[in-house]
Parts: C-alpha cells; sequence; structure tokens
C-alpha cells in the first residue's frame, strides 16, 4: 500500500524554490529529488509518517506527513559546509580528524563586530590565547596556540588561500569562509619549519553556483576607554614633590610653601606663571568622548556551471580619541573559480589592500605618544594662556601643542596579492593542483615634526621650542614573495571499508625586500613637507635589502578502517637559505590515530552517545625565525655570518678640515653552527557528541618539548660583541584544553551555548646554563617559566630608620619607608644574587564562552572571555610618581605611601614606600611587593539583531532580507585592578575600549 | 662583508681602525645623561637623572646601568682590536708594511686605554689580548691591576714608537705625543710617579711638527675656535651634519631656553685662589658680596659671574631680580634665571660657561670637539710626578707657571702679571698642584679618578651640597654669600657654619666601604664563575 506525497522545498529564509533537494524515505533508498519549480511528489508506503529531506548546503530536516501537499522550508546550514575542515594543503572531514584542529564559523568571527579578526578570537577557541595592550586604531592583538612553544617569536603561522602571510589582521573579516587552528604537531608537521607555534588557516569565500547575490553592510561604533589613571591636583603634587625632595637630602623642595597654601589665589592672580596651572591634560589631550569607527563591506557572488564568483570591497575607518590619529583600510578581493573541462580548473584569485594611517609624530623630548604625554605631564604647567595661545609649559613641553602642531606621520602601505591555481583531474581519484601566488607590498610614510614656537605669557616670543629643527623622516619600502606549489592528491575506497588517501607537495617560497629612507633637518617652512625644502647641511638617507628562501617537500598519507579506526602521517623536509650550508636540511615527521568507538557495534545501542571519538599524535615541528634584538627584533636572515657593519661614521681632520670616514666592525658574535629549532610534541584528546548531538565535547592534553631554541643569549661583556642568537636549551610545556557546546532547538527557538577553558605550564629545562632577563623585571632560565618574574622577595616597607640600619640592604642609601628585601644568601648585602623565581607571569586557565539565541527574526549572542590566574604588575603610569623626574602623580597613591609627616599607624597602612629618587632603584626593582593578582572576567561582546524577512513589502524595493543590529564589546568587566586599570592594558598605551554599535545589512 | 675575508687590503684595516675613532670608546667624555665623572665629583651637580646620581648618593649597585655601559665599551673596543691584530696580516702582501705597523700601533693604543679606564674604575679585571670563544670568556678569570698595568706600559711604549709625531697633509689620527701622554695619565692613576715623569717629559720635550703648546686663550681652547689648538694632544671631533653631537640644554640657562640643571658647585666656585695666588679663605682680596672680584680668571671662564651677559640675558639669579635685561632682544625681560620666577632656575646659584658657544641657545645643539688630553694635563701630571717624588725644582715651578700664567694672559716670565709659583714646599707644592688640577680641568671629567686616587671621596663626596637659600629666606644683606668659607688642607670646603644662610640640596653619602672600585657588572659575574665581585657589592 502506498499512497502520493507532493510538495515544494523552499529556502527557509529566502522563500525561493529549491531544485535538486532529495527528498526519501527514511531508513530506505526509495525517495526523489525536486524539479526545476521545487516541486516533488513521492510514494510512501503506508506506516511511513516521516520524509527525510537533504540537501547540500541546508540542515538536514525530518518532516512529519501532515497532508498530502507540503511546504518544506529549509534552512541554510553552515555547519554543513564545516563539516569539511580545511586541514594543511587539503581538507578532512571533520570526523575523521585525528589531529587537534579548532574551527570557528565565518560567522563567529563577524559576530564579535570587531575591527580585527585576531580580536574576535579572544576567548572564542580552546588554547588560543590571544592578548592585547591598547585598542589604537588600526591595533591588532597578540595571538597564541597553546602557549609558549619558543623564547622567540610565539605567533602562529597564518595561511590564507594557500598563501602564507604575514598577519591575519590583513584579511577582511566578511571575507572570511572558514578558520582552522592545527594546534598539534600532526597536524602542524605539514608546514615543518614554520608550524611550531600551530597554524591558522583561512579560506575566504567564493562564488557558489545560482543566484546572484549582493549583499551591503554598514556599521557605525562608538568607542570609550574602559579605564583612564587620574593625577592629584597641583598643590598635591607640590606638597610631594617637596617631600620627595626632602627625602632624598635637600633641606626644602623647589616649591614654595606660599605656592601650595595660597594655590588657588595665586593661581586666580598670576594663572599664567608656573606652577599655577592646574590642567588635566589627560582631557585636554583625549579631546573625544567617543572615538568612532565605521565600517562598509559589499559584496557580490554569482555563479554558472563554468564561472562562479566572488567580489567584495570592505572600507572601514577608525578615529581616536585625540586628533591626527586614524586608521583607514580598504580592502578589495575576487576569487574566480573557472571550470576548463571536466578534467581541469582554474582558481583565480586577485586581492588589493591598502591602509592608511595618520598618527601624531612622536614628542621630541620623549619620542613617546600623546598618551603618554598626557599622563606624564603635571598639573602645574598650564597647557594655555589665558589670552588662548599655548603655553610654554614644561620648558616647551606641551603635550597639547605638540599634538595639534607638532607635526604628523602618515605611512600608506599597499598590498597587491594575485592566486593562480590549476587543478587536473587525470583519473576519478587524483587531483593535481599547480599552484603560484605572488605577493607585492609597497609601503611609504613621512613623518614630519615640526618645531613649533612659542611665545611668553606677554605676548612676546620666547627662546623655548619643542624641538630645535623641523625634521622630515620618509621612507620607501618594498618586499615581494613568491610562493609556488605543486600538489598531488589520491583518494581510494575499497569496498567502502579500506579508505586511503595521500598526499604529495613541493612548496618553494622566495623572499626579498627593499628599504629607502632619506631625510633632512632643519626646515624654514613647517608646512611644506617636502625634501627639497629642508637644509642642504642637515641631509640624510639610507637604505638596506635582503632575502630569503625556503624548499620543501612534504607528504601525508591517511588510512581508515571503516571510519572506525583512523591513522595518518605526514613528513616534511625544509631548507631554509638562512642557515649556513650544512645546516639548512631538517625533516619533521608526525603520526596520529584516531579511534571512533561511537562507530563499534556495541555503542550502536547507547542512544544518549552520538559521537565518540579518541584521538592522539606525535610529531615534531620547526621555528626558524630568528630576530635581531638590536635591531627592533626585525628578522635576521643571516644568523651564521659574522658580518662586518659599515654602518658608522668616525670623524677626523685633514689639514684642519673635517672628514668623516667609514668605520668596519662585527658587533654581533655569530654562531655558524646555528641551526633549526625544533619542537616534539604530543596529543591525546576526546570529541564526543550526546544527546542527539546537542551536547558536544572536545578535550585535549598535550605535552610539547622545544629544543635547541633561537635566543639571544647573555654572552660574557668581555667577549666584546652583542648578543647573537644561539641554539639554547629546551623548554617544556604542558597543557590542557576543554570546549563544551550545547545546541538545541524548541520550536522557532533556536539557542546554543559554548565554554572553552585551557591552560598550559611552561618549565624551562636547560638554558646551557645561562639565561636571558627581560627589562630585569622576568627571567628565562634553567627551572623557570617563561618569561617568569624574578626578583627579591620584600619583607615589607621598612617602618623606622633602627629596623633599616639592621637588616641587609642594596645600599647604605636605603632608609626608614624604603622597601626591604630577604637576605637569600645571608652576605650581608641585597644584590642580584638575592633574587628568586616569583612566579609566572603568564596568563593561566584562560576561558571564553558565548551564548546564542534566535527567535523567528531575532537574534542575540553574547560572548565573555577571562582569564583565572595571573599575576601581573601595574603599569608605572598607574602606580610610580614623578616619571622622568617631574612626572604626574598617581591618585591611586594620595595618602597610601610611607611618609615621615605621618603617624606610626597610618605608615604601618601604607602600601607604597615612600617618595625618593635616591631609592627608586631598590623601590622599584622586581620584588614580590608589586605583583598583584590580574585575573579579570570580562564581557566581550553582546549583540541583538532583527531581521526582516516580510517578502511583499522587500520584494517592492527590491529587497531579500534585511537586518539591523546593535552590539556592546568589552562593556563589563571584574577584575582586582584598581578602577584606573584596565587589566589589559598597557603602560601609557592607547586605552582599551567599550564599543558600542550598530549596523544594517541588506541582501539584494 | 664578513669577518672571514675582512682585514684583506689597506682599505680595510683602515676601516677597522676608523670604528674605534668613535665617542663610545674614549669615555670619560661629556654628557648630558648623567653618566658623565663630573657628576659623580665634588664640582658639579646634576639635578636631574632616574634614580639620583648613584656614586654621591652612597647607591652604586651591580645592576647599575652605567657602569655596565663603561665596562661593556671598553671591552668592545677591545675586542674589535684583538680581532684586527689576529687578522691584520691578510693584507700583508698589498700594503707596506709601515702602514700595516702604523695601525697596529694605533690599535694597540686604543687597547692599552681601554685596560687604563677598566683598571682605574674596576681594578682587577680580566686581560683579554686574542678572539675568545663564549665558552673562553665564560671561564677568563681576573689579572691583578698591576700585571695589567706593566703590560700596557708596554703597549704605550709600542705606540710611542711606532706612530708619527705629526701627520702633515695626511689624515690626523693617533700620535706619538697622544700615546705618551695616555701613558703619563696612565701612570698618574696607578701612582706610578716615575714613570709619570718620564712620560709626561718626553711629551714636554717632542719638538718640531707635532710638538705641544699651550693655547693663548684658555676661555677659547675649549671652543670651537681652538680645535685646531697646538694644546690639543687627542681630541675626537664632532659635527651636526655629521650626526655626532649633543643637547647640551641641561647646561644653558634657563632664560637661554634651557634647564640649568647641570650646575657648577659652590665648592668648584670657592676652589679659585684670588688674584694673589691665596686661597679665598686666607686672601684679603676675597669678598663675599663680590665673590668674582679678583678671582684667577679661569672662574670667569668656567662659571657665569652673577650680573654679566651670558647667551643673550644678563645671568642674576638674585632673587628680587624678577625681571632681567636682554641684550639679545633689547628689552626687559621675566628672569627665569631666578627661583623666586622659576622654582627650577639653577638651584647653586651657578651656570656653566666653559665650551658653551653662543649659538646653543638657538641650535640646542653641542658639536665642539671632545677633548680626550691636552697639554696642560701632561705639565701638571709631570709636576705631581715631581712633587710625589720628592723632587721639587724649577722644572716644577715650570710646567705649574707656564699653566698659570696662560690663564692670566701672560707668559711665564711676566712673573709680575700673575701669581706665580715659587715655593719648593713639597708640602704647600701638593696642595698647590692639587687645586690647580681641579680649576683647571673643572667641568672637563677628571676631578672624579682625581678624588679616588687621593681618596679623598670618602671626604669630599659625605659633604653636602650647597645651594643658594630659598628667595622667601635668603638674607638680602648676605647675598650671595653670607661668609667666608673655611677651606682645609685638602681643599675641601666647610659650609657647616652658615646655617640657613647655606640650603642643602642633597646629602651626598659615598660609601667608602665599596666606591672606591667599581662594581662589576652582575650580568658578568654572574656568566664567569671565575669573576669574583669586588667587596661589599
Amino acid at each position: 500500500q502506498t499512497r502520493s506525497v507532493t510538495g515544494k522545498v523552499i529556502d527557509a529564509g529566502t522563500k525561493e524554490s529549491l531544485i535538486g533537494v532529495t527528498i526519501s524515505i527514511p531508513g530506505t533508498k526509495t525517495g526523489t529529488t525536486t524539479d526545476a519549480s521545487g516541486l516533488f511528489s513521492l510514494n510512501v508506503p503506508t506506516g511511513t509518517d516521516k520524509l527525510l529531506v537533504t540537501y547540500i548546503g541546508y540542515q538536514e530536516q525530518m518532516v512529519s506527513i501532515t497532508g498530502t501537499n507540503l511546504t518544506i522550508s529549509l534552512a541554510a546550514d553552515t555547519k554543513n559546509l564545516n563539516d569539511v575542515v580545511v586541514v594543511g594543503y587539503g581538507t578532512q572531514k571533520k570526523k575523521d580528524l585525528t589531529g587537534a584542529i579548532s574551527t570557528i564559523s565565518a560567522e563567529d568571527i563577524t559576530g564579535r563586530q570587531t575591527a580585527q579578526i585576531s580580536e574576535s578570537l579572544q576567548g572564542a577557541v580552546p588554547g588560543v590565547s590571544v592578548t592585547r595592550s591598547s585598542a589604537a586604531p588600526g591595533a591588532g592583538a597578540t595571538v597564541q596556540i597553546r602557549g609558549v612553544t619558543t623564547l622567540n617569536s610565539n605567533a602562529p603561522l597564518v595561511v590564507v588561500d594557500g598563501i602564507p602571510v604575514s598577519s591575519m589582521d590583513l584579511v577582511n573579516p566578511n571575507d572570511v569562509e572558514s578558520f582552522s587552528v592545527l594546534k598539534d604537531a600532526s597536524s602542524a608537521s605539514i608546514y615543518g619549519s614554520r608550524g611550531a607555534a600551530g597554524v591558522i588557516l583561512i579560506t575566504t569565500k567564493r562564488g557558489k553556483n545560482g543566484a546572484s547575490n549582493l549583499d551591503y553592510n554598514f556599521e557605525y561604533a562608538l568607542q570609550k576607554p574602559t579605564a583612564l589613571p587620574t593625577y592629584v591636583n597641583s598643590p598635591t603634587y607640590m606638597r610631594y614633590f617637596n617631600e620627595q625632595a626632602t627625602n632624598d637630602g635637600s633641606a626644602t623642595g623647589p616649591y614654595a610653601n606660599d605656592y601650595i597654601v595660597n594655590f588657588d589665589a595665586r593661581r586666580a592672580a598670576t594663572p599664567d606663571l608656573f606652577p599655577f596651572g592646574n590642567t588635566d591634560w589627560q582631557s585636554l589631550i583625549l579631546t573625544r568622548d567617543y572615538a568612532p569607527r565605521q565600517e562598509h563591506n559589499l559584496s557580490f557572488t554569482s555563479g554558472t556551471e563554468k564561472l562562479k564568483t566572488k567580489a567584495s570591497f570592505g572600507y572601514q575607518d577608525i578615529g581616536a580619541f585625540y586628533n591626527n590619529y586614524n586608521y583607514e583600510r580598504y580592502q578589495f578581493r575576487v576569487n574566480n573559480d573557472i571550470k576548463l573541462s571536466d578534467k581541469f580548473n582554474a582558481n583565480v584569485d586577485l586581492s588589493f589592500r591598502r591602509l592608511n594611517n595618520l598618527s601624531p609624530v612622536n614628542n621630541p623630548f620623549s619620542g613617546q605618544s600623546p598618551i603618554y604625554e598626557a599622563r606624564l605631564m603635571p598639573p602645574i604647567y598650564g597647557a594655555t594662556y589665558t589670552n588662548g595661545a599655548y603655553a610654554i609649559a614644561k620648558d616647551g613641553r606641551n603635550p597639547l601643542a605638540q599634538l595639534n602642531e607638532g607635526g604628523t606621520t602618515t605611512g600608506a602601505s599597499n598590498q597587491l596579492q594575485g592566486r593562480l591555481a590549476l587543478n587536473f583531474k587525470p583519473i576519478k581519484d587524483l587531483t593535481l593542483t599547480a599552484q603560484v601566488a605572488p605577493t607585492f607590498d609597497f609601503d611609504k610614510s613621512k613623518a614630519f615634526s615640526k618645531k613649533i614656537t612659542y611665545t611668553n605669557a606677554d605676548g612676546t616670543s620666547s627662546a623655548a621650542t619643542n624641538t630645535a629643527l623641523t625634521t622630515l623622516r620618509e621612507s620607501r619600502n618594498e618586499t615581494y614573495q613568491l610562493n609556488s606549489q605543486f600538489l598531488a592528491n589520491y583518494t581510494k575506497s575499497f569496498n567502502n571499508k579500506h579508505n586511503f588517501s595521500a598526499l604529495a607537495g613541493f612548496e618553494s617560497i622566495y623572499f626579498n625586500y627593499e628599504t629607502l629612507g632619506a631625510g633632512r633637518d632643519g626646515f624654514a617652512l613647517t608646512d611644506y613637507p617636502y625634501l627639497s625644502v629642508g637644509s642642504q647641511l642637515l641631509r640624510d638617507n639610507s637604505s638596506d635589502a635582503g632575502q630569503e628562501s625556503l624548499q620543501s617537500f612534504f607528504g601525508r598519507l591517511t588510512y581508515d578502517f571503516m571510519g572506525k579506526y583512523y591513522i595518518q602521517a605526514n613528513l616534511r623536509y625544509d631548507q631554509s637559505s638562512r642557515f649556513a650550508p650544512g645546516f639548512r636540511g631538517a625533516s619533521y615527521p608526525s603520526f596520529s590515530a584516531g579511534w571512533s568507538i561511537s562507530e563499534e557495534n556495541f555503542m550502536k545501542n547507547v542512544k544518549w552517545v552520538s559521537f565518540l571519538k579518541l584521538r592522539a599524535s606525535y610529531g615534531g615541528v620547526g621555528n626558524q625565525r630568528i630576530t635581531n634584538p638590536y635591531q627592533n627584533n626585525a628578522q635576521n636572515y643571516y644568523p651564521s655570518q659574522a658580518s662586518i657593519d659599515l654602518s658608522n661614521t668616525a670623524l677626523f681632520y685633514q689639514n684642519g678640515v673635517l672628514v668623516p670616514l667609514t668605520t668596519a666592525a662585527q658587533t654581533i658574535y655569530a654562531i655558524r653552527d646555528i641551526r633549526w629549532e625544533t619542537t616534539k610534541s604530543s596529543d591525546i584528546g576526546i570529541d564526543a557528541a550526546f544527546l542527539n548531538n546537542r551536547l558536544s565535547i572536545t578535550a585535549d592534553y598535550y605535552k610539547k618539548s622545544t629544543k635547541d631554541i633561537l635566543l639571544s643569549l647573555d654572552i660574557p661583556y668581555n667577549l666584546g660583541y652583542d648578543r647573537p642568537t644561539q641554539n639554547a636549551g629546551i623548554l617544556d610545556v604542558y597543557g590542557w584544553e576543554l570546549g563544551l557546546n550545547w545546541k538545541d532547538k524548541i520550536g522557532d527557538f533556536t539557542y546554543s551555548a559554548g565554554f572553552n577553558i585551557a591552560d598550559a605550564k611552561s618549565k624551562i629545562k636547560n638554558m646551557n646554563g645561562t639565561r636571558q632577563e627581560i627589562n630585569s623585571q622576568q627571567v628565562n632560565m634553567e627551572g623557570s617559566q617563561f618569561n617568569e618574574w624574578y626578583g627579591y622577595l620584600s619583607t615589607g616597607i621598612y617602618q623606622n630608620v633602627a629596623a633599616a640600619n639592621g637588616a641587609a640592604k642594596t645600599s647604605s642609601a636605603i632608609t626608614a619607608g624604603d622597601i626591604g628585601y630577604v637576605d637569600l644568601d645571608h652576605n650581608g648585602i641585597i644584590n642580584a644574587d638575592d633574587r628568586v623565581l616569583l612566579g609566572g607571569s603568564l596568563p593561566r586557565y584562560q576561558y571564553g564562552g558565548n551564548i546564542n539565541i534566535g527567535y523567528k527574526g531575532f537574534d542575540f549572542s553574547m560572548a565573555f572571555q577571562g582569564v583565572g590566574k595571573r599575576l601581573s604588575r601595574l603599569n608605572n603610569d598607574v602606580v610610580r610618581p614623578f616619571q622622568e623626574q617631574f612626572g604626574n602623580f598617581p591618585t591611586l597613591l594620595d595618602g597610601n605611601f610611607w611618609s615621615k609627616t605621618n603617624g606610626a599607624e597610618q605608615n604601618l597602612a601604607a602600601q607604597y614606600p615612600r617618595l625618593s629618587n635616591t631609592s627608586s632603584t631598590n623601590n622599584y626593582a622586581s620584588s614580590d611587593f608589586w605583583l598583584i593578582d590580574g585575573s579579570y572576567f570580562r564581557l566581550k561582546n553582546a549583540t541583538l539583531g532583527y531581521t526582516f524577512s516580510k517578502q511583499a513589502l522587500l520584494k517592492k524595493i527590491g529587497l531579500q532580507s534585511i537586518r539591523i543590529y546593535v552590539a556592546a564589546n568589552d562593556f563589563l568587566t571584574s577584575s582586582k585592578f584598581p578602577k584606573y586599570a584596565d587589566p589589559e592594558s598597557g603602560n601609557a598605551s592607547y586605552p582599551i575600549v567599550t564599543t558600542f554599535l550598530g549596523g544594517v545589512a541588506v541582501k539584494f | 662583508p664578513g669577518s672571514d675575508n675582512f682585514y684583506s687590503n689597506q682599505n680595510e684595516l683602515e676601516l677597522a681602525v676608523n670604528d674605534l675613532y668613535r665617542l663610545d670608546f674614549w669615555t670619560p667624555v661629556k654628557e648630558s645623561t648623567g653618566a658623565w665623572e663630573e657628576f659623580f665629583s665634588d664640582n658639579c651637580f646634576y639635578r636631574g637623572g632616574s634614580g639620583g646620581n648613584p656614586v654621591i648618593a652612597g647607591s652604586l649597585s651591580s645592576t647599575d646601568g652605567n657602569v655596565q655601559t663603561f665596562y661593556q665599551n671598553c671591552y668592545k673596543a677591545i675586542a674589535r682590536a684583538n680581532t684586527f691584530l689576529e687578522s691584520k696580516d691578510r693584507a700583508a702582501s698589498n700594503t707596506p708594511l709601515a702602514v700595516i705597523t702604523r695601525l697596529e700601533a694605533e690599535m694597540r693604543l686604543i687597547r692599552a686605554y681601554q685596560y687604563t679606564k677598566l683598571i682605574t674604575h674596576f681594578g682587577d679585571v680580566p686581560l683579554i689580548l686574542k678572539t675568545q670563544t663564549i665558552e673562553e670568556a665564560s671561564n677568563v678569570g681576573k689579572t691583578t691591576k698591576a700585571d695589567i698595568y706593566s703590560f700596557i706600559k708596554t703597549e704605550y711604549d709600542f705606540a710611542a714608537q711606532n706612530l708619527p709625531q705629526s701627520y702633515g697633509a695626511a689624515v690626523k689620527r693617533l700620535t706619538k705625543g697622544a700615546a705618551l701622554a695616555l701613558k703619563a695619565r696612565t701612570a698618574l692613576y696607578m701612582g706610578d710617579w716615575e714613570t709619570a715623569r718620564t712620560a709626561s717629559l718626553a711629551v714636554m720635550e717632542l719638538n718640531g711638527a707635532g710638538a705641544y703648546s699651550l693655547n693663548t686663550s684658555y676661555a677659547a681652547l675649549f671652543q670651537r675656535a681652538g680645535e685646531q689648538s697646538a694644546e690639543i694632544i687627542l681630541s675626537i671631533p664632532r659635527d651636526q651634519t655629521q650626526k655626532v653631537s649633543s643637547v647640551p640644554d641641561d647646561i644653558l640657562t634657563r632664560n637661554a631656553g634651557g634647564f640649568a640643571a647641570t650646575m657648577p658647585t659652590r665648592e668648584l666656585v670657592d676652589a679659585y685662589e684670588c688674584t694673589d695666588g691665596k686661597p679665598i679663605d686666607e686672601s684679603p682680596l676675597y669678598n663675599p658680596l663680590k665673590p668674582f672680584d679678583n678671582r684667577d680668571p679661569r672662574l670667569a671662564a668656567t662659571v657665569v659671574p652673577f650680573n654679566t651677559y651670558w647667551l643673550g640675558y644678563n645671568f642674576n639669579p638674585h632673587p628680587d631680580s624678577t625681571q632681567v635685561w636682554s641684550n639679545k632682544l633689547g628689552r626687559k625681560v621675566t628672569n627665569n634665571d631666578t627661583r623666586a620666577v622659576a622654582p627650577f632656575a639653577t638651584f647653586t646659584g651657578f651656570v656653566w660657561r666653559k665650551g658653551v658657544e653662543q649659538s646653543w641657545s638657538d641650535t640646542h645643539n653641542e658639536d665642539n670637539d671632545a677633548i680626550i688630553i691636552r697639554f696642560a694635563e701632561v705639565l701638571i701630571t709631570y709636576a705631581e710626578a715631581k712633587v710625589e717624588l720628592g723632587q721639587a725644582d724649577a722644572t716644577v715651578l715650570d710646567a705649574l707657571n707656564k699653566v698659570r700664567a696662560r690663564a692670566y694672559g701672560v707668559a711665564s716670565t711676566q712673573t709680575g702679571s700673575y701669581p706665580a709659583v715659587t715655593t719648593l714646599d713639597l708640602t704647600e707644592l701638593k696642595k698647590v698642584v692639587r687645586r690647580e688640577r681641579r680649576i683647571e680641568f673643572a667641568f672637563e671629567g677628571l676631578r672624579y679618578m682625581d678624588l679616588i686616587r687621593w681618596k679623598l671621596a670618602e671626604k669630599a663626596l659625605t659633604k653636602p651640597v650647597i645651594g643658594l637659600p630659598d628667595p622667601a629666606n635668603h638674607n638680602r644683606a648676605k647675598w650671595p654669600f653670607p661668609g667666608v668659607t673655611p677651606i682645609d688642607d685638602d681643599g675641601i670646603a666647610d659650609y657647616s657654619g652658615f646655617g640657613a644662610d647655606v640650603k642643602i640640596l642633597f646629602t651626598r653619602s659615598f660609601d667608602k666601604n665599596k666606591q672606591y672600585l667599581w662594581p662589576i657588572p652582575a650580568v658578568e659575574v654572574r656568566l664567569n664563575p671565575k669573576l669574583t665581585q669586588n667587596p661589599n657589592y
């Protein structure tokens, strides 16, 4: 007995008919597909009350037969697309993975509404640590996969559509189709010498077969600082300054008592006279309470059988809290897929990016940013006179005048990248791919630092200036990178039981750069930033160049038996031009295996377990990133060569006339046998899904051991050279990751929630008997964690002179009110030998999570992120008075420091040492005194959106849908930090911001 | 180029030697950062600097950045010299032997001078005479100061024998005179009076091209006008257009757009004799209300006298002079050089004049040549060595009087026109020599090593730094100074009797238990188990 069921299948979003949808009777091979109008007709046996509806790219649906003419709405499913995971030089099905690979959906990246991709990863993936120290226009975040691997650069390799790039922030977030993080050696070893710090694979969206689409998205955001330090007022500043002067042995301080006690009266009478300013520099400099950010994104998709195209254009404009600071980004991308024949197809991609940066030149006095200057400058200096003109402030160092009149740096960088890939399928299971991808960078910058001439309060001209000369520095840099690959992919299945795949490949990377710099000093005019206008005498120019290449062979073999038992092996052989001949080659093998327990017969009856798989892997990856600590950590392409530096000039006389002569010296010691750094990593993991796939869990435990770490170790000064990079020591890292996801649907109400947490702990096993100290605060040495805090153990603040005199001290200058330390070696002196490890500086127990809710047209999502444990030190701009010997006095200290004017009880309660410049080396030395609990919890994002899909109205104006949304980022934080300080902010850095934004997405 | 194939011809050899003519390797030279040795002495007070001034505050430690840089730069020069000496013969086939030998002499002289700096500051240090591996450098022990000294004496001799006295029309490089003069300075610092005497005498006896003589004008010697003077034995040229220059703002007055943060001390001002050749506490010519009158002319050439025009402004720190005349602007201006107006006007009341050019207030750029050693030092070294050897004779008086007569702009024979030294009493002469060194070389960075070697640091550097009283408290009747400063036999002034009529600016506390030697940098001790730290650091 059968009956006929007819119906129509439509897209749940667009309501358009879907062609070729498979309608089948569950558990049988009986089925049909929809016709060109989306209609179907199927005879079903009596007793069958459900139909299975499946369609590529849409969620599978079980439909109850409730009548004879059905209308079935299918929802598009991006998860299905993600079922295929992008791995190194290929793809694999998610269920077949044996390595530790995390993916993030395109929605999760764009849904965070961040300006840069790197920021959107914060708290999104277990084991991916994202830290930032500022939210300045254009700033990205630092991304680390599975903690530290090396003591060198821990930035992961980022590969976009098969091409290695310098930063993931070069990609428009809206172009991202898939995002994979290769965390363990088995998945990353196919990238060999570049995979040690993990690999991030990004693929961009491509055209699809079918209807043409045009999408437009506009977003506008306002940003406001999460926290700003505050400082005491002028009379208090002067009083404390005097106290420091007398503490340091001066009979009286420089500020007359009359200035302090009669400050208001004197300020009223002579506001233009130093020190009767009362200036809140920070609020003067940060002229905007809200910094604006806007984005436009436009994309066009069209596709036929022969040609599929996706073109996108993105524009981003981010302003700042102060003037002359702006970031602008244009991104253009066209991805084409061309089918030439059944055997040949090609990908032709082209992308172009331009960044325009505008920023104030650094202050000539300090070389620092307006934020630093605004926080440093005490209130006693006036910014402007009562007549409105800029005041001299501190001897011509006026942060406000400097910002507005001191000149700017403009930078423009252009990147043009092309990719041509030709795929050839000579036989059914074999695909051969040849790819060539050149990348060109053209950057220029122009820094025009302008001399400001001040007037005195009475209007007469002043001798004070911000800098002696107006200077112009220009640079033009070019880089070229060519990536060439040849890949062969073969897959074969026997009897649906034995599944094999093999990959073999060759890759060559060639890179070169050339820089050009030119400058002049002494511009008579400050309106013409062109070199010809500057002084002929004070000219300067420079250029530099370098190149590197990498050649590699690699391969992968996978085998599985009936989707139950998996094994995989990878091998890569790399040769790098960075090393001396004889040390160039290195091979990186890896192995992994998986067991899908849920596929076993004995598990089939366990209904609540939907999926269960165990994985294990072991392998090696490498690192060749050697930097030069004496050149801003620029890459060192020739570390094995003892190069003679010809750059200096020495002056001589010849017949009484000055002659500059070139000089030559080897400055950095060369390590001829420098070689690859190697990380061996092992991982065991479990992937599981329960309750009809509603709950999924991923957990991993791993161990990494890095040997021959490339590091600039301290070397004896008597050697006479600067530190080279050496192969030094062994670093071990242990860690674990846990990810939980819940996803369900109740009628029209869909919701999901995710949580992840990870921890990693490093330990340095060997450092060749030496160590690396970082800013006299942190250390890398045998037995320490990576960048562990290192310093004295404090005994607290000496309450009286007798206590100070009775103790071992750093010098005889230390007295009551200073910080005392434990004399560990009992030799009566506190010196460098009394320092100990004080605990790790890296964040531990980093967690993150999100909640997504959908109901009819509404969508709501929320994400949070935090650090469970961390030892932090408060930034100097919050906690240290009188920086540069005259700087501001933070409110945090006001009344909280040991003072000879306090009572004994008050001093016992004092949290901070006495005011002293002489003792500052002692008091602000690295010690446990300054370390605080740096854990925090932060709401990263909340977004509420509504999608209009009332067809009739929209159709009338030619639209498919409109979504409007509002969101807030970083709007709630809980931490032990004082309210003046953000737990993520760096010292004197541009503030971390709370962002409020709104947007509209229109589909034509 | 790489080090494997460098040093293969004369040009490459010269490039390598040129590198060591850079200022980095010739400390102590004048700096504005606070690391200059004059700041460690009782001649000068620098009020800036993070952590203050560790030497005079008694807080010098093995992690001190200045100490580290000093040590590091010495060994950098040594390593480069050693590499050169080991590799120079690669060029033997295409370079005249005489040229190679001269370049070798330059390198050995520079290397010897690095050891002079090291042993005078640190005592025993590693003696490195060949290129090392990291392992070797991590296991090298100290060589005694005495052994290093006897080695470098022979090095100075080699240089003196193989360097020309002058270069004629060729590029001027290190000379025989420089080798001998630096040897004399080293010997003096080591207390090897006989060597100091013979080496300085050898310089004095040079004749013909490359012989030295005192510059006619003391003041002009330190300015651009003096850069080619026959008095200069060794100087490192500086020039703004070649990007070898520094910012002099700490030295300039506040009226002229500077900070007046680097100040002459009252102790220095009080050290100058009166024109009768007597110290101020003995001379009837001294009047504390007019302290610049009747003084050795070098005072006014070194420190700006009150009420004189300086850098375009009348310099007057008097608390009631809230306005002063500017001869640059032709009008009265607010006087930022008195603390009654500007709280950070010079604390001691003094500003430096020696070597300062008028143009600096406009260019904010100091590029006068850095004088490393000059003929006057050789003369006074000779005198000191002779006195210490107990050989007071006419040659001693002649050497001293040449320097003193030049200060007065007369010939040493015109004994009526300047206070010539006539005594042959050894005790008296020793006092004169030490006073003469202090004032002749004030603001040239030599005073600190003198205090160290004379063991006077524990006395001079434990006295407070004295300044003018606060404007509100200054007894105007006692402007500028309340009385005649008592000065003891060591030339150390005592201000304790003046009470509130002087202001204590800074309490010095040089630690005699350790600070006669600098600490070996902590990193170096840590990396090399064979290096012992100097006592009490």
